[in-house]
């Protein structure tokens, strides 16, 4: 009869090759009692359904090691050693790039060291395990793990390359910021909500900014598709948050239009009669019905100064700011999103302003948008005659300049209760007067707080009360982690050789630390093997191959040189062999 | 003098992407990460019966290969045997510090099969958290043969090489793994 270990190895083969158990089972009927449930359970465990990582997760993790060896293939390239610190060289590596070069979407002064700070911490996090960085993917505003996620990002900005990389990773981040909105909608925390609103913004403008310095189809058609896909959220969350917290998601409507504008495609709205400019501001709330407008800034084209900073050049003088401007540089009528109209069309039959080769209704005076068309017969009576239609008149029937959406002063939501000069609208405390730059508040709302009034939110910082440099911030010096007292460019706090100056790699120490030399640079320490100079199977820690008095051949844990059969298993009883040996039932037997 | 193991052969693209990659060619380690992300994935999942450990130690054990690379040259076995290798040290550091228990409802990723019916597909990851664990009860070396001879299907040379052993001892300790395992898996019933 064979061995069954051989009738086991053979019946296995075979069953790799498809043979069903059954079929060994009846070649080996005396030994098949032994083999059924070893075949069975074996072929249970060949049947198991294959598990594979999430798509998800293994396109995050790649990411993620992309971003770590390209930064280590690039100090390679350097010709530094190979470190068990890669993070450390790359902080070095890309910081200078990041001073000089990039520009992050929030450039409050002195924000970049604060994020040199988070990456500090991001290595300090991936020090205490990788997983913290994954952990921190699903974590929201105010999570312990946030600052890593958010410090994870500007990883992946620093050492993005070139301009549409950026810009892509901005319009990631803006998805991120729109998905943690619409989480946070759901609790309820409405400011927090407000605040990952306004980064939202920052985040599409600073993606959308990018197709200014060049277009780029690419960027252009992901910008439109995402668009479309933002509003629809947005749209979602404005109907959750309360009218007081509304503002920032209005502009992070405006912002996710800017960018669909910026990409060269129309206003998300097409004209209708209750919203003649389709700008997505009904007639009746819209400032300037006729011309395209943000919603913030009450449905005109042009925002208030406080509102938007990079939005007030307006390069052709057309009265489009080149932010919404389509053509920023040759001027041309609103309607026409600010392009030129055609050279060799001058006619204009109907004389509506509208030239016959883009006019839909060259024969009958119409609106510039509505393609030269007349607007429908019940938005063209004019009661007070003050040359608002009185389907958009909110006074129709008192005389009212156009600001006034027709009336004699101003409506409701340009009113401004407290006087403070920021409009109810605007003012997230219309009752008390405020300064514009707290919102009409009479002092700043919790996350824009910056006690030392140097530009860096209390909540961005170490030391919300001091004032100091920028490398230390918001402290008026290095806190004792930040202190370096060796000076050898290891922090205190990384640096078990506070007085002894030493390389990154061997934290901050002059030679390697014992517990991390690895001879052979198998991943164990020396620490761990017994020959730490060898390399070998892990079994045997680092040696090559078997210590002699270590050796089993036949694994039945005996070793060879008290076992009577070391190329056969056997229980101990039996000295290692399958039976007792000869030789010992000889003297049994006497 | 004990017999080495027989090492396992490296196609000649692996061989040539593996030496770029220490050479520190990022492009052809994110090629050998792409032919053995699963694999390692699927063989640390089996290990430790969590999803989210097992993706942070996946990632850890890729990490370290790419420090390590660089180093990687001459060393007398096959990449993913070097891997195999990388991650099981991987999961060994994770088990000291572990004690918390595994959760009943952390169910294993599957492969995507959209014939299957949401029960079926419940009925599969149980199926799979029963295998693993049973597995989980072997000793560490019984574990290591029998997830990669019958999950991973490797062959017996390259078992014998990843795990240090002769091809013959490597089947001992098999059969002794699936008579434990079949133990076990018959208590449950």
């Amino acid at each position: 009869m064979p061995d069954l270990e051989d009738t086991l190895a053979r019946c296995l083969a075979h069953m790799e090759q498809g043979s069903p158990v059954e079929e060994c089972l009846a070649r080996y009927p005396q030994q098949r009692g032994e083999l059924e449930p070893l075949l069975r359970t074996a072929a249970r465990l060949r049947a198991a359904p294959q598990v594979v990582p999430s798509p998800a997760f293994k396109q995050a993790a790649r990411i993620r090691l992309a971003n770590v060896s390209q930064a280590n293939a690039s100090s390679r390239k350097l010709e530094q050693p190979v470190t068990k610190w890669p993070l450390f060289r790359f902080l070095e590596q890309i910081r200078p790039n990041f001073i000089t070069r990039r520009r992050l979407p929030m450039t409050a002064k002195g924000l970049l060291p604060v994020a040199a700070l988070v990456v500090l911490l991001l290595i300090v996090s991936l020090a205490a395990g990788g997983g913290v960085v994954y952990a921190s993917g699903d974590s929201l505003p105010g999570d312990v793990l946030y600052p890593v996620k958010m410090a994870t990002q500007q990883i992946r900005l620093l050492i993005s390359t070139g301009e549409l990389g950026d810009a892509k990773l901005h319009l990631a981040f803006a998805e991120e910021r729109l998905e943690e909105a619409v989480a946070l909608s759901q609790t309820g925390r409405w400011n927090v909500v407000e605040e990952v609103m306004a980064h939202y913004t920052a985040e599409m403008d600073a993606a959308s900014v990018t197709l200014e310095r060049g277009a780029n189809g690419e960027l252009g058609n992901l910008l439109q598709a995402s668009t479309a896909q933002h509003l629809e959220a947005l749209d979602a969350i404005y109907e959750m948050v309360p009218d007081e917290s509304r503002l920032r998601t209005e502009q992070a409507v405006a912002a996710s239009w800017r960018g669909s504008a910026r990409a060269g495609f129309p206003p998300p709205f097409p004209p209708t009669p209750e919203d003649l400019d389709g700008d997505g501001v009904p007639n009746k709330e819209d400032v300037c019905p006729y011309v395209p407008g943000f919603l913030w800034a009450h449905g005109c084209p042009a925002p208030p100064d406080q509102e938007l900073s990079e939005c007030q050049e307006d390069t052709d003088e057309d009265g489009l700011p080149d932010c919404v401007d389509q053509c920023p540089n040759e001027a041309g009528p609103p309607w026409n999103f600010g392009c030129p109209l055609p050279s060799d069309c001058p006619k204009d039959t109907d004389d509506d302003s509208v030239p016959d080769c883009v006019d839909q209704c060259p024969n009958e005076a119409g609106s510039p948008w509505h393609l030269g068309c007349p607007v429908s017969s019940e938005c063209q009576g004019d009661t007070d005659e003050d040359g608002l239609p009185d389907c958009v008149d909110q006074c129709p029937n008192e005389d009212g300049p156009q600001e006034n959406l027709g009336c004699p002063g101003p409506p409701a939501r340009q009113q401004d209760t407290d006087g403070d000069g920021v409009l109810d609208l605007m003012d997230q405390c219309p009752n008390e007067a405020g300064p514009q730059e707290n919102l009409g508040c009479p002092g700043p709302p919790e996350w824009q707080k910056d006690t030392d009034g140097d530009g860096l939110p209390d909540y961005m910082r170490q030391c919300p009360d001091g004032a100091g440099p920028e490398e230390y911030p918001g402290c008026l010096g290095p806190q004792a982690w930040q202190q370096d007292t060796d000076g050898d460019g290891v922090l205190d706090l990384m640096d078990l050789c506070l007085n002894e100056s030493g390389p990154q790699e061997n934290l901050g120490c002059p030679g390697p630390l014992e517990w991390q030399k690895d001879t052979d640079g198998d991943g164990l320490p020396d620490l761990m093997q017994q020959c730490p100079d060898g390399a070998g199977p892990e079994e045997y820690p680092g040696c090559l191959w078997l210590q002699e008095w270590q050796k089993d051949t036949d694994d039945d844990g005996l070793p060879d040189f008290v076992d009577q059969c070391p190329n056969e298993a056997g229980p101990q009883e039996k000295f290692g062999c399958p039976k007792l040996p000869e030789w010992i039932q000889g003297t049994d037997g006497g | 003098m004990y017999p080495l193991a027989q090492v396992i052969t490296s196609s000649p693209d692996e061989v040539e992407l593996t030496r770029r990659a220490s050479k520190g060619d990022v492009d052809a380690f994110s090629e050998l990460y792409t032919l053995y992300f699963d694999q390692i994935y699927r063989f640390v999942y089996y290990r430790v019966g969590r999803v989210a450990e097992a993706e942070d130690l996946t990632e850890q054990a890729f990490l370290k290969a790419w420090q390590a690379i660089g180093r990687y040259e001459d060393r007398g076995s096959s990449f993913p045997a070097w891997l195999y290798r990388i991650a099981r040290n991987a999961i060994i550091d994770s088990h000291r510090t572990r004690k918390d228990a595994i959760p009943l409802e952390d169910l294993p990723p599957l492969a995507a099969d959209e014939d299957l019916a949401p029960e079926e597909v419940l009925a599969k990851q149980e199926e799979v958290k029963r295998l693993q664990t049973a597995i989980a009860q072997l000793s560490e070396e019984q574990q290591q043969v029998i997830i990669l001879r019958f999950i991973e299907g490797v062959s017996h040379a390259e078992v014998a090489a990843i795990i240090g052993k002769s091809e013959g001892a490597s089947r001992v300790v098999q059969h002794r793994a699936l008579a434990a395992l079949h133990d076990i898996l018959s208590e449950e019933r």
